[in-house]
């Protein structure tokens, strides 16, 4: 009696009074290792039942003299998945009428099953065991539907949880949508503002080329009208009419050379596949300086193909030619050479002059702008052309760089991608 | 026969060289002067103080400044090419810079050639007598001015 309880739901609880009966059968259902209670009455079998039980074994007599309003509340407040065994040992013969009534009573609320008395063991034990096994049914029932509980809170849960981050993810896209156009409007202002800056150069730069160059032109010509038509100039006025000309002169080559560059540098660049060759040949025909008696332009055929924008290379590689027969020592007649070479799907023109050569501490400067290595008296020049031909390589997704041996020449090399794919 | 330049030229030294080279180059056509785009509009339509023909002739030619106080060159060479009257009437553009948008303006507005003023004086004598030897001597237009529209 004192064995520990191992399953509260397959305990067999008993009530006979006359301790006759409920003895035997407690022993014997525990001989057949069924757990068994004996409780002294019917109030105390109910407060057994309600912390569980397999199965309820009363003798009748027990239910005869004693109030039993609290098993029949005990089976009506049974859960829907409970239909509690309830075994009644009869006496053998008549039931009385009272009896009978309240048996049938009990039969409405749960499974009753008669065993008259005398009885055989085995009767017992296989009557037991069936309402045992009916009644773990039951709770495997319970157990089911107490799993099915929490699987249907778990999820009511997980879709609360999905709800929730649905809600979030909706947030969150309308943020993100709302950055986007917020960003898409500041590229809107950005552009905007953009070309409007742009217009305003472009409006700066002609304004420049026209109003500024008005002037120049009226000091470049009166003070020639004064050289060609004053016959009684003193020597030193007319130096100083001469200079006035040519500074004139050379502050209109460095407006014209500053907007040059400040084209370079915003124009628009289209690539395509350039001629190089048929461009040199162009730009040489029309420069006298670059031809015969004045100075040798080597062209080695054939020149291989770049990708670039035609007008931008056009002014680079003038640019350069001009360079390369401007800067020779007195007396020495330019010779220039030209040749490509491949290498990696990159072509490297070679613009290579015979002329005063490059300093190594001025190779990087020179294409500065305003950079200049020489007085403008030894080598005219604005100090602008290389920093065009830098600038305009650059755009064109190129490179631009020089080799020099001070007083033998200078190789001048662009790089720019070859047409030919590898 | 019409042979008077109309030069519209807003800056005085550009007037005073103009008419040196022209004389220099020994070209003895009339020329008339008008400092804005609206005077160059009223010259050649006849207008207000141009009204009378004898004094102010139809030009044979018209050398035309982009940079005009009142009304742009450009515009003022808009306005010639919308009147029919005024369809063959020889217009060159001269001006300080060739700035590309302008020569495309220009030529699709009608331009029968654009010069850049050049800042040598003899440069500029060369440039009128080609002016003239071309516009004045070889080229042939229809005819044209108000009477060319009574004509019709």
């Amino acid at each position: 009696m004192s064995s520990p309880v191992q399953n509260i739901d397959a305990r067999v609880l008993i009530v006979a009074p006359s301790g006759r009966d409920a003895g035997s059968a407690a022993e014997v259902l525990r001989a057949e290792r069924i757990e068994a209670l004996e409780c002294s009455d019917i109030p105390q079998l109910c407060e057994e039942a309600s912390k569980g039980a397999g199965v309820l074994l009363v003798a009748q007599e027990g239910l005869a003299h004693q109030s039993l309003d609290c098993l029949l509340s005990l089976l009506d407040k049974q859960p829907p998945w409970s239909d509690l065994p309830l075994i009644v040992l009869t006496t053998g013969g008549d039931v009385t009428n009272k009896g009978a009534k309240f048996l049938m009573n009990l039969g409405q609320r749960s499974a009753v099953t008669l065993l008259e008395r005398p009885l055989r063991r085995s009767t017992l034990v296989s009557a037991i065991r069936a309402a045992l096994r009916a009644r773990g049914r039951q709770c495997e029932m319970r157990d089911l539907m107490a799993q099915r509980e929490q699987i249907v809170a778990e999820l009511r849960t997980r879709t609360v949880r999905l709800e929730e981050s649905q809600r979030e993810l909706l947030q969150a896209k309308e943020i993100i949508s709302k950055h986007a156009e917020d960003l898409e409007q500041t590229v809107r202002e950005r552009t905007a503002k953009l070309t409007e800056t742009n217009a305003q150069l472009e409006a700066f730069s002609y304004s420049i080329s026209h109003d500024m160059r008005g002037p120049l032109r009226a000091m470049q010509q009166y003070s020639q009208i004064l050289m060609d038509e004053e016959t009684e100039l003193k020597p030193e006025s007319r130096d100083f009419l001469l200079r006035i000309s040519r500074a004139s002169t050379r502050l209109d080559r460095l407006i014209q050379d500053v907007l040059l560059y400040s084209r370079a540098a915003r124009a628009e660049v289209r690539l395509s596949d350039v001629d190089t060759e048929k461009l040199i040949h162009e730009i040489v025909h029309q420069y006298p300086g670059l031809q015969e008696p004045k100075a040798e332009v080597r062209i080695s055929q054939p020149l291989a193909p770049v990708v670039a924008h035609e007008a931008s290379l056009t002014q680079c590689i003038s640019n350069l030619l001009s360079n390369a027969v401007k800067f020779v020592p007195p007396g020495r007649k330019p010779l220039v050479s030209v040749r490509t070479q491949q290498h990696n799907g990159t072509v490297r023109l070679w613009i290579e002059d015979n002329g005063i050569g490059i300093a190594p501490k001025n190779q990087e400067r020179i294409f500065n702008i305003f950079e200049r290595v020489h007085s403008p008296s030894q080598y005219e020049g604005t100090g602008i052309g290389l920093a065009i031909v830098k600038k305009t390589v650059e755009r064109m997704g190129g490179r631009v760089g020089l080799e020099s041996d001070l007083g033998r020449g200078t190789k001048f090399w662009i790089d720019l991608p070859s047409p030919h794919k590898a | 026969m019409n042979t008077t330049i109309l030069l519209v030229e807003d800056s005085e030294d550009d007037v005073f060289f103009m008419k040196r080279a022209l004389k220099q180059a020994g070209v003895d056509n009339p020329l008339q002067v008008v400092m804005d785009g609206q005077a160059a509009i009223d010259y050649v339509a006849g207008h207000n103080q141009y009204a009378d023909r004898s004094q102010f002739p139809v030009p044979a030619l018209v050398l035309l400044d982009l940079r005009l106080p009142l009304v742009p060159g450009m515009d003022v060479l808009k306005w010639i090419r919308s009147h029919s009257d005024w369809v063959g009437l020889p217009v060159v553009i001269l001006t300080s810079s060739r700035h590309e948008n302008d020569l495309r303006d220009a030529y699709a507005s009608g331009a029968n050639s654009f010069l850049v003023k050049p800042s040598e004086s003899a440069e500029l004598v060369a440039m009128v007598r080609s002016v003239k030897d071309y516009w004045l001597r070889l080229n042939n237009t229809p005819a044209y001015g108000p009477r060319a529209e009574s004509r019709h």
